[in-house]
């Protein structure tokens, strides 16, 4: 076996293992890289919690909104703004025992 | 017993329910609202005679009578005054035609399983023994439901009807009020939990005990026939708890038997400033406009 055929069969070696590397390197990323599965599935989970906190948030602007409107000077709705006066005033009539 | 007349006019006169009235922590707010500016007044007791005369100058408006404003929620500073040297209660009937409710409760307890319980109210049968010597017909208390949290539905229609009973202990007609918040997302599911629980309660109610309810307008058409149609049931009463004017009209228009009581202070478009033609017809436009929408139901 001569020094062409050694070469050609190192040479043959090298770039198998160049290969196996290169595919050992993807599978890798594929799997634990910065945009692997593992990474998908944390970006995943990472959207439905921003949902939730979004859905919240909504349903809080949406409050606010009810309750602005109601108390605004074209809507006066005068249970909540009893409400309101006892709970953010701290308001009573001077007849009325507060029993917290 | 609650007066006979009175009692058949909230049963089946067309018409609506009003709010005449503002609580004291509101007054500024709301005599700013009628063109009165802080520097024209000194003192709560001024302050609480300007808003009276307001309210006095709204009862005697001639649109405000009985033919549609059947009934009106006076609070408690209010029944204890005069109009026209009659108390105010005794006046809105025997002038007016307008049956006087009292609204009776005392605020709202922090929010537990997703609702808000009324807080206790002490003093309640004195305040009953006043009302009824007052000529109040009958009674308006409020909690909040935020959620379609079974147990809280519960414990929230529990409590109103316990009051509710002791009120009737006095001869009033209590008007139930577990108002559902209109922003919440599972609005439909809590008041089909809402309907449930009442139903149940008024079924365990005897022949003689009557009760009115105040009901956020629902999600879907008709949702409260059932209690329209129980016989312990006076009248059932629509909430708007903040939708818009014709939002409230629209879904009003789709529950049939159901009329308006908006807590919204009738002083929309009034002014102290304006000469008594124009407040009158201003009044008249707007207690039009809410019998129009009561009476499309």
């Amino acid at each position: 076996m001569d020094q062409a055929e050694t070469r050609s069969r190192y040479r043959l070696l090298g770039l198998f293992s160049l290969a196996l590397a290169a595919s050992l390197y993807f599978a890798f990323a594929a799997v634990q890289g910065e945009y692997g599965l593992f990474r998908r599935a944390e970006v995943k989970a990472e959207i439905m919690q921003q949902r939730l906190i979004l859905d919240a948030l909504t349903a809080e602007l949406e409050q606010m909104e009810n309750l602005t409107t109601r108390l605004s000077d074209t809507f006066l709705d005068l249970d909540l703004l009893d409400q309101q006066a006892r709970d953010i005033l701290g308001y009573a009539r001077p007849n009325e025992l507060v029993l917290d | 017993m609650p007066n006979a007349e009175q009692h058949q006019k909230m049963k089946s006169a067309p018409g609506f329910v009003a709010a005449l009235d503002q609580s004291g922590g509101s007054t500024p707010k709301a005599l700013r609202l009628y063109g009165v500016a802080e520097d024209a007044y000194s003192g709560d007791d001024e302050m609480f005679d300007l808003i009276h005369q307001m309210r006095a100058r709204i009862a005697l408006a001639p649109d405000f009578t009985g033919d549609k404003v059947i009934g009106a929620i006076l609070f408690e500073k209010t029944m204890d005054r005069e109009i026209e040297g009659k108390p105010s209660a005794q006046f809105l009937w025997e002038e007016r035609g307008v049956v006087p409710f009292l609204k009776c409760d005392k605020g709202l307890d922090a929010e537990e399983n997703g609702v808000q319980l009324m807080k206790p109210m002490p003093d309640l049968d004195a305040l009953l023994e006043r009302a009824v010597a007052k000529g109040i017909y009958g009674t308006k208390m409020r909690s909040v439901i935020n959620a379609a949290n079974a147990e809280g539905i519960a414990a929230n229609v529990a409590q109103q009807f316990e009051v509710g009973k002791q009120i009737i202990g006095h001869g009033l007609v209590p008007i139930i009020e577990p108002e559902v918040t209109i922003s919440i997302a599972d609005k439909a599911e809590a008041e089909d939990m809402l309907l449930a629980e009442i139903l149940k309660q008024l079924d365990a109610l005897s022949e003689d005990q009557n009760v009115m309810l105040k009901l956020t307008l629902p999600e879907t058409a008709n949702h409260y026939a059932p209690a329209i149609a129980h016989p312990r049931v006076v009248r059932v009463v629509a909430l708007s708890g903040g939708y818009s004017r014709e939002e409230a009209n629209n879904r009003l228009s789709q529950n049939a038997g159901m009329i308006a009581s908006f807590s919204r202070a009738l002083t929309e478009g009034l002014s102290a400033q304006q000469s008594d033609d124009a407040f009158n017809t201003a009044i008249g436009e707007t207690i039009d406009s809410i019998y129009a929408a009561s009476v499309a139901g």
